[in-house]
């Protein structure tokens, strides 16, 4: 799977990558906001996406509404930390697939991503 | 998870300084709705990469903050109070990446989610919506010793081009200058940038003093602003490196002593700390709206201590009275008072500006204000020298400590107490004899001096002859080679290495 890794913090993203590529996907991009996230869809039309939602610029969920509207078949995997249940509900309803809360362990991410393609 | 921890603390490193902005933005103006939510955004940010190292007290604060941000989404506003509160959070998570720097153990976080209770029950508090700045990857992070291997290699090539360039010149041929041409132009081009690799602005340093000076100003009950202009000049990493220390300095003298009546009086003191760029050098200054500098006063010490005779005090310039307050005899606690507080560690201030090739520049109105400048190179590999010669051998001494140079005689040196002095117009410069000092061979009769100052000393370095003056790329010693005399090493453009002198190092 090529996966576009999407959150604010370089430690993060740098964790979910070396998590995904440990589990045998291929990290194709990374962003830090929403806006990002959108322009490097677009630019590497990736197979997943892991959208994180607090982010400057433009949240996580305005994000998955854009993608949305560009590829109704993307597949988000909302990766959120504690204390957003609310928002990623809201995800979800506008198309995410999944989601995993902060801190994961890695072979739940790893999981969710078995899921979504399962689907 | 060790692997991780250094980006971790660089990480909240940037998200700490990212804050501290945020809240002096809210402690103005508090219903500033962008730095709230960049506020939340920050404390949600460090929260999630807290519980992924499993660093629960700073988890546990940093949601406790979201939810106190969280709640209160109806005003968009944040109360005084909370704005304080947050900056205690902000000193804890600066403790909190210190102690993981230090691998020490975290700080306790009971205090601030005890403190945390209290202001919820007392207060109804604020918050949200979604939209912020923008805060872009393209960068990445690369580690200083990896730039710094770089840079070294870069100075290398600088210097074989140099000598590559000479050799051509020689040998006249076509085909070989073209080629060595191109190769230079590329060489040249290829330092510059990696030079601008290791350039950071000055908000760098900048960045630090508006919270800290909120403090101190604070502490002090004075009503007194900052204002900061020139963050966004670019300089190079080492100089950075070194700079917060006498801005401190030259910030907290100006706050202690400087605006101390004309807050009183006039009702807003002001310390503006400005940088501007001249061609390849900056000038940093910290300039307040107090009460000045008290010639007389200074007159008047340097008298008492013996600097001076009492005709000369009246005789020297104002900026030669400034610059006395550089001595480190006007820096001694009780000085502090008698020319109001000017010399607290100036001497310092002066003296790290000279070691990074620049200058320290006074200037004072009596019941109007001061301004203190430091001039800096913009970066510290290359700097002006002047080459000379003493036994054959080649010396560089940095243009920075130098004042003037002049031929004398040795006929004209005279002995006191075995001790050699050369009349100078009114005054007598003491001399050394470099030849003496460095265990090689002078020449007899004519020769040159090389007046240097270096804080309080002011010497004649007595040579054989000046050849050259000029940019010089500046390699350090090998700790195992280096003597006080030397502050590093060059390659002189026909290829020999030559010595640099740090003036300091002659006692």
């Amino acid at each position: 799977m090529r996966v576009l890794v999407v959150d604010d913090a370089m430690f993060m993203r740098r964790m979910l990558s070396d998590i995904l590529e440990k589990g045998g996907h291929l990290v194709c991009g990374e962003a830090a906001t929403g806006k990002e996230a959108v322009e490097r869809y677009k630019e590497f039309k990736p197979d997943l996406v892991t959208m994180d939602i607090i982010m400057p610029d433009m949240s996580g969920i305005e994000a998955v509404k854009e993608i949305k509207k560009l590829d109704s078949e993307a597949k988000i995997l909302m990766v959120s930390a504690m204390g957003q249940q609310a928002l990623v509900l809201e995800a979800v309803q506008a198309g995410a697939l999944d989601y995993v809360v902060k801190p994961f362990q890695p072979s739940r991410v790893l999981e969710s991503i078995e899921r979504i393609i399962e689907k | 998870m060790e692997s991780y921890l250094e980006l971790f603390i660089n990480e909240l490193e940037d998200y700490i300084r990212q804050l501290n902005k945020q809240l002096l933005i809210l402690e103005s103006n508090n219903r500033n709705t962008q730095s709230i939510i960049e506020v939340f955004r920050i404390f949600h940010t460090i929260k999630g990469m807290a519980q992924t190292m499993g660093f629960d007290g700073i988890s546990e604060v940093s949601h406790s903050i979201e939810d106190l941000l969280g709640e209160a989404k109806e005003k968009g506003e944040v109360r005084p109070n909370l704005v304080d509160f947050l900056f205690i959070a902000a000193d804890l998570l600066s403790r909190s990446a210190v102690a993981l720097k230090n691998k020490e153990e975290l700080p306790p976080v009971r205090d601030i989610l005890d403190l945390k209770t209290k202001l919820k029950k007392g207060e109804t508090l604020e918050y949200y919506k979604e939209q912020v700045s923008t805060n872009g990857i393209g960068e990445i992070r690369i580690k200083l010793d990896k730039l710094d291997t770089l840079f070294n290699l870069s100075n290398e090539l600088t210097i074989t081009r140099s000598r590559l360039v000479k050799i051509s010149q020689d040998i006249r041929n076509t085909d070989l200058q073209v080629i060595v041409d191109t190769a230079s132009r590329l060489i040249s081009s290829l330092h510059a940038d990696i030079m601008r690799l290791r350039m950071l602005p000055l908000a760098t340093v900048f960045e630090f003093f508006p919270r800290w000076f909120r403090d101190e100003a604070k502490r002090q009950g004075k009503d007194v602003i900052l204002e900061i202009a020139g963050g966004e000049i670019e300089v190079d990493r080492s100089i950075i490196d070194i700079l917060k220390e006498p801005l401190m300095h030259l910030i907290r003298n100006a706050l202690d002593h400087g605006i101390e009546v004309s807050a009183e009086q006039d009702g807003m003191g002001k310390v503006v700390l400005k940088a501007v760029r001249e061609k390849e050098r900056i000038r940093i200054s910290v300039i307040d709206n107090g009460k000045g500098i008290d010639l007389e006063k200074i007159r008047h010490k340097a008298v008492k201590h013996g600097l001076l005779t009492g005709t000369e005090a009246q005789h020297l310039s104002e900026e030669e009275l400034f610059r006395l307050l550089t001595h480190p005899t006007f820096t001694t606690k009780d000085d502090v008072t008698a020319i109001s507080g000017r010399g607290i560690g100036l001497d310092i201030v002066n003296s790290t500006a000279i070691k990074l090739g620049g200058r320290l520049l006074i200037s004072s109105q009596f019941e109007q204000g001061s301004c203190f400048t430091l001039e800096l190179p913009l970066n510290l590999a290359i700097i002006r020298a002047m080459i000379f010669k003493l036994d054959g051998q080649r010396f560089a001494l940095p243009l920075s400590y130098i004042q003037e140079t002049f031929y004398a005689h040795e006929d004209m040196f005279q002995t006191v107490y075995h001790r050699e002095l050369f009349p100078l117009r009114n005054g007598i410069l003491p001399l050394v004899r470099l030849s003496d000092r460095l265990g090689c061979v002078g020449k007899r009769g004519r020769k040159s001096v090389i007046v240097v100052q270096t804080q309080a000393k002011r010497r004649g370095f007595v040579i054989d002859e000046i050849i050259d003056e000029g940019e010089i790329v500046v390699k350090k010693l090998d700790p195992l080679l280096s003597a006080p005399f030397y502050s590093g090493c060059s390659i002189y453009a026909d290829g020999s290495p030559i010595l640099i002198l740090d003036p300091r190092g002659f006692g």
